[in-house]
């Protein structure tokens, strides 16, 4: 399966990278909404996942799960916000934007294994 | 006087326990306690300002050989094989981390900024106030995170008081 | 790292003094997961050396124990355990119940709540699933007093909150509480704590509709495992539902529970006849 990580640390990219190259996933990265879009439109293919921070600069998390819900070609990409943002009138808005899910920071392996669980992404047989 | 709730250092504690077992937990355990004393020569300081109904600064100061080690637990690889550049990312992806989590604790609506590494020497933050403070303890390292606020109530406060 | 037999036996005789649970060998391995990082979080180099200190004379050793047997005894602590059981109360079981009985509320026993997110996700599930006006009522309860204060305040910090728990849910039964989330009054309000032990006889109860007995049963001997699920089947209704952990099943252990599969596992049904004992049949 292919991912796509959006975030403007190198740590977490990082990170994220590891991880889901550890659940079998080959990894996009970007460091704004706006590369994002740019990596995506010359994309081979429409990743399946999505992990997206929130605070970016040029174009941030939000902004980008509002671009990307209008594209129809990416109706099968899962956007998961993944920020320290953890106000309940945040996750509200970022939902009611058209994330599918929400992964507070810190989080732990266990914890982001549950969130792809919940959305059918992580292979038969991975145990948290 | 607003009857706001402010975070304290047990809040700090809290977030800082957190935020090391689900991003540091590598076996070596992470003693988090605002009384322990404080024996840092502090290289590097990241910090995220925070604007809005709450104005001030989430800061985290370490020597440079503690920011190597969060850098290397990170990035999951041996500290002589990371740059000088991963090891101030790492540092500041922890103030942002910190940094998020401390401002869900504050006076809402408030926006933080991406986070700024300098060297101790240079990071100053004038016109603010400590607010509270917590020492973190890992890997023979010390870790030192402050709330600092450059709101006027707060600093008149901390006058009379 | 492997246990020695004689730590293992170590583990086990302590376990079944101080708790009345039973090991059996081939449980090397959740000794293991469960003493390695109790070991690393008290200082200890090795597992080893953890019980080495717990077997010592001296006054820490009492403390060590303690916590040798509460890691041993909790239960993983994650939202929608293991989704399934939750989605089988919505498929097949809610269905049924409304089907049987339009009015009377929903009564459901989480029997080994430990630090709450079992009885939270199936009100959770309850509070999406039912009807308007029909009510239900949850039972929690556990064997430790802590576990009892603790999923009673139904604060949760954010590395709990993110395990398994869909956000969408997060937001609807969630409020903010410092930097914690607290369940919402209205899912509180319809869930009973209480301290209980299973291996004792049960305090009178009115009828439940399903029970949630998950991962508890594995800690207790053949015949204690027996007692248990008689004295659960008799404060189920006939045709009452009982869920279990995903690997326990309780074919050869009680016969009055019928299997019932559900996707990839399943649930048990209490029988609707009342089973009268079998007698010694003699010559006529």
């Amino acid at each position: 399966m292919l991912g796509i990580v959006i975030d403007d640390s190198k740590a977490m990219r990082k990170i994220l990278r590891k991880f889901l190259e550890g659940l079998d996933f080959s990894v996009l990265e970007a460091g704004n909404g706006r590369e994002a879009l740019e990596v995506l439109d010359s994309a081979d293919s429409v990743p399946e996942l999505a992990l997206i921070d929130w605070n970016m600069p040029e174009m941030n998390g939000l902004e980008f799960v509002v671009e990307a819900r209008k594209r129809p070609e990416w109706r099968n990409m899962t956007l998961v916000m993944v920020t320290t943002e953890s106000e309940h009138s945040q996750i509200v808005r970022a939902l009611a934007s058209g994330a599918h899910e929400y992964v507070i920071k810190p989080f732990t392996k266990d914890g982001m294994i549950d969130k792809l669980a919940l959305l059918g992404l992580v292979p038969v047989g991975v145990l948290s | 006087m607003t009857d706001e709730v402010l975070p304290t250092s047990d809040d700090l504690d809290n977030i800082a326990e957190q935020v090391w077992s689900a991003f540091l937990a590598d076996g070596h355990e992470a003693v988090v306690d605002g009384a322990e004393p404080v024996d840092l020569d502090a290289d590097l300081a990241a910090s995220v300002a925070i604007v809005g109904a709450f104005d001030g600064h989430v800061v985290v100061t370490s020597s440079r050989d503690g920011s190597r080690e969060v850098a290397s637990a990170l990035f999951e690889m041996s500290a002589d094989e990371l740059s000088a550049d991963e090891v101030g990312d790492a540092l500041g992806e922890l103030a942002n981390v910190l940094g998020g989590n401390v401002k869900s604790m504050l006076p809402a609506p408030s926006t933080m900024s991406l986070p700024r590494i300098a060297s101790a020497a240079h990071g100053h933050w004038p016109g603010t106030v400590e607010l509270c403070r917590t020492v973190v303890a890992w890997r023979g390292n010390q870790f030192i995170l402050i709330l600092l606020s450059s709101r006027q109530q707060d600093r008149l406060e901390r006058v009379v008081a | 790292m492997e246990l020695t037999g004689q730590q293992f036996g170590y583990v086990s005789d302590l376990l079944r003094r101080e708790a009345a649970i039973v090991l059996s060998p081939g449980k090397e391995y959740l000794v293991e997961s469960r003493l390695r990082p109790l070991a690393r979080q008290t200082g200890h180099a090795s597992i080893g050396e953890l019980l080495n200190v717990a077997q010592s004379p001296n006054g820490a050793a009492v403390a060590v124990r303690k916590r040798i047997v509460e890691s041993l005894t909790i239960n993983e602590t994650s939202w929608f355990r293991d989704r399934e059981p939750f989605a089988a109360l919505t498929d097949v079981v809610l269905p049924q119940i409304l089907g049987e009985s339009p009015t009377r509320p929903v009564r459901i026993w989480s029997a080994a709540s430990s630090s709450g997110q079992e009885p939270y996700s199936i009100a959770i599930q309850l509070d999406k699933a039912l009807p308007p006006g029909r009510d239900y009522q949850i039972l929690a309860t556990d064997l430790s007093t802590e576990m009892v204060a603790r999923s009673s305040a139904g604060r949760y910090n954010q590395l709990e909150i993110n395990r398994g728990l869909p956000a969408g849910d997060l937001v609807k039964y969630f409020q903010r509480a410092g930097a914690d989330w607290q369940v919402s009054d209205k899912l509180r309000r319809k869930i009973t704590f209480q301290q209980l032990n299973l291996s004792q006889p049960l305090p009178a109860m009115q009828p439940f509709d399903v029970v949630f007995l998950r991962n508890v049963l594995i800690y207790f001997s053949p015949e204690t495992k027996r007692q248990i699920l008689a004295r659960i089947r008799k404060v189920l209704r006939p045709g009452g539902w009982l869920q279990l952990g995903a690997a326990e099943t309780t074919v050869g252990i009680d016969a009055a529970f019928e299997r019932v599969p559900v996707g990839r596992t399943a649930i048990y049904r209490a029988s609707s006849a009342n089973l009268l004992p079998v007698k010694e049949v003699t010559a006529c």
